[in-house]
């Protein structure tokens, strides 16, 4: 203590001195253990070719009296041919296959294309997903990505109020895979889709990308 | 082209001239009937979520999620439409003969399109109007509720003993341009407001039609708000 005082500095002082110097040097630690995890996880992610899991989608909205349940199967082939099949309540699919998007459903045992103009935007989403089971989390510029122990949080570069706050992705044990996808529109509304039973690398024909049966 | 002019003109008389409303057979209106006029409209603050699937003008086809949340005592529903996926793709409400959009995105951007959805969905949901002009029915056990509003159209509402449901819009010239078909599910419940039906199909007979056909996902009358 009298050390500190002769040299001029009360022990306030001396402890402010400390952390200004230890955060940036902590906040460089922090920044390259980041980039490690994420370089880890790229490198992980990418050495999925392919992947298939069940996953429950559950909506929950403010006006929801009960959050909006529904469950299906996804299916992944690298580069980007993916099978987002809904089994209930609806029946519906997307094929994504060589850059062609397309959907159908199920209405009285006929499967009917879906023409919808939302497509377009799923096939947005789509791409997006490729690039994340591709653990290219910060490839889109339209989204700021930061990564905070187990989840990968992307918010939008320019702001979506209401519509979009933030992704979160929420990585699995097995490094290289995501459990949870949250989408907020806020904090009460959001859609989380949960994926269970993940079979990595198994052969998956063109045919889960092509047919519909 | 001369001599096709009066033609054009009887056409045009035939096209745009009042049609009469089919005749209801009528009945002598007991407290009873006029229960059973209001059967298939809910009586307390209801939330249903639907699939909706969509045949849309131009033979589009989309398959999409409706939450409808409908309290009577108001005269006020709001609908929103999401995509599978739970995107908003559509958020609005009607109040009395109010229409608020509070969302729209893509086709649902369109004023017309967003307007004539909320009537639809009022058509669906709400009641008419307080007393039917005229009741009628079959011995069958059919009954038929005739409302009239104050724009002109007339809305007929017949409810079949099992339930089941129709209703059919005329505009002030009777032409009809709406027809609604709902339909109970399997477990023989009443389609009264209590236990919605399972099905409801409303199919738009402009010149520009449309179908909705609603399956019934979930429904709630608790919690509502």
């Amino acid at each position: 203590m009298t050390r500190y005082l002769r040299a001029g500095l009360k022990p306030v002082g001396w402890g402010l001195f400390l952390l200004l110097w230890l955060y940036p040097a902590g906040a460089f630690k922090t920044a390259r253990a980041e980039t490690d995890l994420l370089q880890q996880i790229r490198s992980k992610a990418q050495s999925i070719q392919s992947l298939q899991a069940e996953f429950v989608q559950k909506k929950q909205m403010r006006i929801l009296v009960q959050p909006l349940i529904s469950k299906g199967r996804f299916f992944f082939r690298a580069p980007a041919s993916i099978r987002w099949e809904y089994q209930s309540p609806v029946s519906s699919i997307i094929l994504m296959h060589q850059g062609d998007v397309k959907r159908f459903f199920k209405k009285d045992g006929k499967t009917i294309r879906d023409t919808g103009a939302n497509l377009q935007a799923m096939q947005v989403v789509m791409q997006n997903i490729v690039g994340w089971l591709g653990g290219r989390f910060d490839e889109n510029p339209d989204f700021k990505m930061t990564l905070q122990k187990n989840r990968i949080l992307l918010t939008p570069s320019v702001s979506m109020s209401g519509m979009l706050a933030r992704i979160e992705l929420l990585l699995s044990d097995r490094q290289g895979m995501i459990d949870r996808i949250v989408i907020y529109e806020d904090d009460e509304n959001y859609t989380e889709i949960e994926f269970k039973t993940m079979q990595i690398n198994r052969v998956i024909p063109d045919s889960v990308f092509l047919e519909i049966s | 082209m001369k001599r096709a002019r009066p033609l054009i003109f009887v056409v045009l008389l035939i096209l745009t001239a009042c049609t009469s409303l089919p005749p209801i057979e009528p009945l002598s209106p007991s407290p009873d009937d006029r229960t059973r006029c209001s059967r298939p409209f809910v009586k307390r603050d209801w939330q249903f979520v639907h699939s909706i699937a969509a045949t849309l003008p131009g033979g589009k086809n989309t398959l999409i999620t409706g939450i409808t949340t409908v309290f009577p005592d108001r005269e006020s529903v709001h609908a929103m439409i999401l995509s599978l996926e739970g995107l908003v793709l559509f958020d609005g409400i009607t109040q009395g003969d109010k229409i608020d959009i509070r969302r729209g995105i893509s086709v649902f951007a369109t004023t017309a399109f967003a307007e004539g959805l909320m009537r639809d969905v009022r058509l669906i949901f709400l009641k008419p109007a307080d007393i039917p002009v005229e009741i009628g029915g079959s011995a069958g056990g059919t009954a038929v509720c005739r409302y009239r509003r104050t724009d002109g159209s007339v809305v007929d509402v017949t409810s079949h003993r099992n339930g089941n449901w129709e209703l059919v819009q005329y505009d002030a010239g009777h032409h009809p341009r709406r027809r609604v078909n709902a339909w109970i599910d399997d477990s023989g419940q009443p389609a009264d407001g209590e236990h919605p039906p399972s099905r409801i199909e409303l199919t738009a007979l402009d010149t520009f039609g449309y179908a909705l056909d609603m399956r019934l996902i979930q429904s709630a009358g608790e919690s509502v708000r």
